[in-house]
């Protein structure tokens, strides 16, 4: 770097925000506001009726893509809070998502380089909003026993840790007090009316949810709840609490019960089955009986899409289990469950992942006549700052120890369990609807018409069909033409008429602000006659001519990243990728499903952009590149 | 006795303060003596709390010997701390000074909501609408449609003559057939001047804004980054100020934020004003001048301070 140059950053760096003193201030910008009632002066804000959405005329034939994140913690959930996440409440985490300026809770002023469409802040339902009416000293909570007991707990967190501040207030006590009706009530209004505020349909669409946060002997068995509604439907029922049961079918009847006293609509996506340790895609129920079809009539019902990918790990596919995939040993977290008491073992893996879950899905559907595992894919962060970040140049970490800072990497996530360099800048949510309005993007995330990404926005189009044909993909109107004559990504093939095997168009471009694309592959996942599963990856699409070899895997398309300084250049690899495809390997009488996987050249992983900017020095066995990627929702084939 | 009574009190009261000192630090018996480590079963505890993540109760559970390798790593860290600190490392170490001035920031005012005067009147914030309502002007947006044609297929020439010829093409009317596959979206909704430029380019995008006053009606082609476009604007949403019942929750939050962050920056400067600054460069100086100005008057202007010191360069 030039002397000029470097002196002109260093300025930068350190002026910036000196120029800023009066004019953007979000710093301890109103959390206060969260819960209902708290202010009069806000109370009284709600009175004015916003401008009415009008949806500009338009053709949606087409659809639009818009991007979110669908699992996103702020100061509200009780992990987040205690690790530090006080000043980013779901106020800021909407403000920040929608493009605004947010303080982080490490004092840095963060913002994005492209706004999202839509966000749900979901926060843990177990003790909601609890630490931080605790600290405000809020009257709901102040000379209550959960008030006191849990504020013990938070006194003695500093001094001896969580899990011991825990115990040494149980001892004294006895179990913790469950949190009272009404402090929920009155929590969860505070919630769904901040969501509400600052719903803006057309432009900015915000999901009310929560987490409901079920874990077995410290297994992950997590589920994201998201509700289609408003605030007057939302706000009639209270988030369920996996602490007293952490049966998901507990919580699908519970999903059934507010569809039915409400007439509004909900669903739940689970997450980090790499962290169950062979539960999340079991075999078996809860309860420990075998799955049967009401079971999976049930699961497919109320969980049409899966979150493949999150920073604690990516779900995809795991090596072990997809050994001719050279893409599969990516961002793996296979080492225990998701408390981290209990080491990994071989068999489980088979219950993790996504891909093998979506193959077992087929032998279900033979088998009970229903398929359990019929979901989509999307990405999701899971962080704890409220800030959503999947940049690997701009990453602020898990929790608030793991915002930047020169020695976040070693530190240890949540300070107890991996260290920090483990986490992936990942993932997105990339929707498919005709407009960006609460009910379009609920409606398509049930059809499944959504896909994840790894943090980028690769923009990708996936249609399946019986006639398209090869020039079909260089229309103009591709896109109508294909969910006039197929389905798009999320859907069964429609029935068969002719003789042909299934073919596919497939459209993607590069995220704007990141890398070329490396290329496009096409996942089969299978049951062959002697009803065992299969699965076969395609190159459909590769960058710089590269050629589609009729056996193995194509060449790669090598690495520009200077690890020293963390840079790479767009100098190989494409902008776009288009292609038809059909399978040369089609057998009508067996069932199979197709997802795309996209690969973005390798760019530096966001540990190195940390090294280069701070100058610190990486063990040996954090990886220095990354290959992000898009991962489409499947097209099922049923014959 | 004698003596003693004899002496002047002054010189006792020095003398046995004095001796007192002596003793005190030749026994090593001060709190925080440099050169003594004290160990006990607190210290030990706390160590294990703060520095290893466990229970300070779990010291109980150690054996004799792990509580002596315990002691004996303490004993290191600590040793190794003090020295490090004697050395000023912990002054030299940007990490270690961003850490402490962060710790002191968070507590300072700003977190009080008496303390920046909440609630708000509503002078104050008609005040801040009429200073701030610019920034709440939402910029002009329009809706469009557009029939592409890929340079990088056909080159420059051809895809513009194949625009121009398709203006007049009566199968306009089926517009989405018309031209080549569009990398990006091909309707757009209610877009702003800047989200446009940043897929097209600056000058493409003026150009649509400039013909948007008409809509329903084909026009182009225009050039952009990708190639040339024919383009229906089919809605356009003026630029529009909102009135002030309409935006005062903003306003609210807005301006307690700002009330929260001065009273911050006040906290900052009066710590700040608390020392004096000798240097050679007169803008430091000044900056500090002004930093107490502000303290005294208990109004925050913007610094010219980086502006300053870069010319002092």
């Amino acid at each position: 770097m030039s002397k000029v140059v470097r002196a002109a950053t260093l300025r930068k760096r350190l002026f910036t925000s000196a120029h800023k003193v009066t004019a953007r201030c979000c710093f301890f910008a109103a959390t206060v506001s969260l819960v209902a009632g708290f202010s009069t002066v806000h109370a009284a804000e709600k009175m004015v009726a916003k401008e009415p959405f009008s949806p500009a005329l338009r053709e949606p034939v087409e659809n639009h893509l818009y991007w979110g994140d669908l699992h996103l913690h702020t100061s509200l959930s009780s992990d987040a809070y205690i690790n530090g996440t006080k000043n980013v409440g779901q106020e800021e985490a909407y403000r920040f998502a929608r493009g605004e300026e947010v303080v982080a809770d490490n004092g840095v002023r963060a913002k994005l380089k492209q706004p999202l469409d839509f966000l749900a802040v979901t926060d843990h339902s177990e003790n909601l909003g609890l630490y931080s009416l605790i600290e405000r000293k809020n009257p709901l909570v102040v000379g209550k026993p959960i008030g006191d007991r849990y504020s013990e707990v938070l006194e003695l967190f500093e001094k001896v840790g969580l899990r011991e501040a825990f115990m040494t207030v149980m001892r004294k006590y006895g179990p913790m007090p469950e949190m009272p009706v009404d402090m929920q009530q009155s929590i969860w209004s505070g919630v769904v009316e901040t969501a509400d505020e600052y719903n803006d349909p057309g432009n900015f669409t915000t999901l009310i949810g929560y987490e409901w946060t079920s874990m077995i002997n410290g297994d992950n068995l997590h589920r994201v709840v998201l509700f289609r509604d408003d605030a007057d439907k939302a706000s009639q029922i209270v988030p369920l609490s996996a602490l007293e049961d952490p049966d998901p079918e507990t919580l699908w009847a519970s999903l059934a019960k507010y569809e039915e006293k409400t007439g509004g609509m909900a669903l739940a996506i689970a997450h980090n089955g790499n962290l169950s340790n062979g539960r999340m895609f079991s075999p078996n129920r809860v309860n420990g009986e075998p799955m049967d079809q009401q079971y999976a009539e049930a699961r497919s019902r109320w969980e049409p899409v899966y979150e493949v990918t999150q920073m604690k790990g990516d779900g995809e596919a795991h090596p072990s289990l997809s050994s001719t995939d050279e893409f599969a040993n990516f961002e793996n977290w296979d080492t225990t469950n998701v408390a981290f008491t209990q080491d990994k073992e071989p068999w489980m893996l088979q219950y993790e992942y996504a891909r093998s879950a979506l193959l077992d899905g087929l032998v279900y559907e033979q088998d009970l006549g229903a398929n359990p595992f019929k979901f989509g894919l999307i990405g999701g962060t899971d962080t704890h700052t409220g800030l959503v970040t999947t940049e690997e140049d701009n990453y602020f970490g898990k929790f608030h120890g793991s915002e930047p800072a020169p020695d976040r990497y070693i530190e240890k996530m949540g300070k107890q369990f991996e260290p920090n360099w483990k986490l992936g800048a990942s993932g997105l949510t990339g929707v498919w609807a005709a407009e960006n309005t609460r009910e379009a993007i609920f409606d398509a995330i049930r059809r499944r018409e959504v896909y994840a990404t790894t943090g980028t926005r690769i923009r990708l189009r996936f249609f399946g069909g019986w006639n398209f044909e090869e020039q079909d993909i260089s229309r103009a109107d591709y896109a109508r033409y294909a969910y006039q004559s197929g389905v798009p990504m999320g859907s069964d093939l429609p029935h068969r008429e002719q003789k042909s095997a299934p073919s596919f168009l497939i459209h993607a471009v590069r995220d704007l602000d990141s890398a070329y694309l490396d290329r496009i592959q096409v996942i089969k996942g299978w049951v062959d006659s002697d009803g065992k599963t299969r699965e076969k990856i395609y190159d459909v699409a590769l960058s710089d001519n590269r050629k589609v070899p009729r056996r193995g895997s194509a060449k790669k398309v090598g690495s520009t990243v200077d690890v020293e300084n963390a840079t790479y250049q767009n100098s190989i690899g494409a902008p776009e990728l288009a292609t038809w495809w059909q399978d040369p390997d089609f057998k009508a009488d067996q069932p199979a499903f197709y997802y795309v996987r996209v690969l973005q050249i390798p760019t530096p992983r966001w540990t190195t952009y940390d090294a280069a900017y701070y100058g610190t020095e990486l063990p040996e066995d954090v990886p220095r590149t990354i290959q992000d990627r898009a991962y489409s929702s499947p097209i099922w084939y049923r014959p | 006795m004698n003596l003693l009574k004899r002496m002047d009190p002054l010189i006792v009261f020095i003398l046995v303060g004095s001796l007192l000192t002596w003793g005190v630090h030749a026994f090593g018996l001060a709190k925080g003596n440099d050169s003594v480590i004290m160990i006990d079963q607190q210290v030990l505890s706390d160590y294990l709390a703060s520095q290893m993540n466990e229970s300070a109760d779990s010291l109980a559970e150690l054996t004799q010997e792990e509580q002596q390798q315990l002691a004996d790593r303490y004993i290191r860290d600590e040793a190794l701390f003090r020295e490090a600190k004697k050395l000023g490392l912990d002054q030299m170490d940007g990490a270690i000074r961003s850490r402490l001035i962060q710790s002191l920031k968070f507590s300072l005012a700003g977190n009080d909501k008496a303390a920046v005067g909440y609630p708000l009147t509503e002078e104050e914030l008609q005040d801040y609408w009429t200073k701030n309502s610019q920034r709440y002007t939402s910029s002009a947006r329009v809706s469009l449609s557009h029939i592409f044609f890929d340079v990088a297929r056909h080159g420059k020439d051809v895809a513009y003559q194949m625009a121009s010829q398709s203006l007049t093409d009566e199968r306009i009317q089926n517009w989405l057939a018309l031209g080549d596959r569009y990398p990006y979206q091909r309707v757009f909704n209610d877009v702003t001047e800047d989200v446009l430029a940043g897929e097209w380019d600056a000058e493409a995008a003026a150009q649509v804004f400039h013909n948007a006053e008409e809509t329903g009606r084909w026009f182009g082609p225009v050039e952009s980054r990708w190639g040339f476009h024919l383009i229906r604007i089919d809605r356009k949403l003026d630029s529009r100020a909102p009135v002030y019942e309409e935006i005062r929750p903003q306003l609210v939050k807005a301006l307690l934020n700002e009330k929260r962050e001065a009273a911050r920056e006040q906290a900052v400067n009066e710590i700040v004003s608390r020392y004096s600054v000798r240097s050679d460069y007169s803008v430091k100086t000044e900056h500090v001048e002004k930093i107490k100005h502000v303290v005294k008057t208990g109004h925050v202007v913007k610094t010219e301070y980086a502006v300053k010191s870069e010319a002092a360069q």
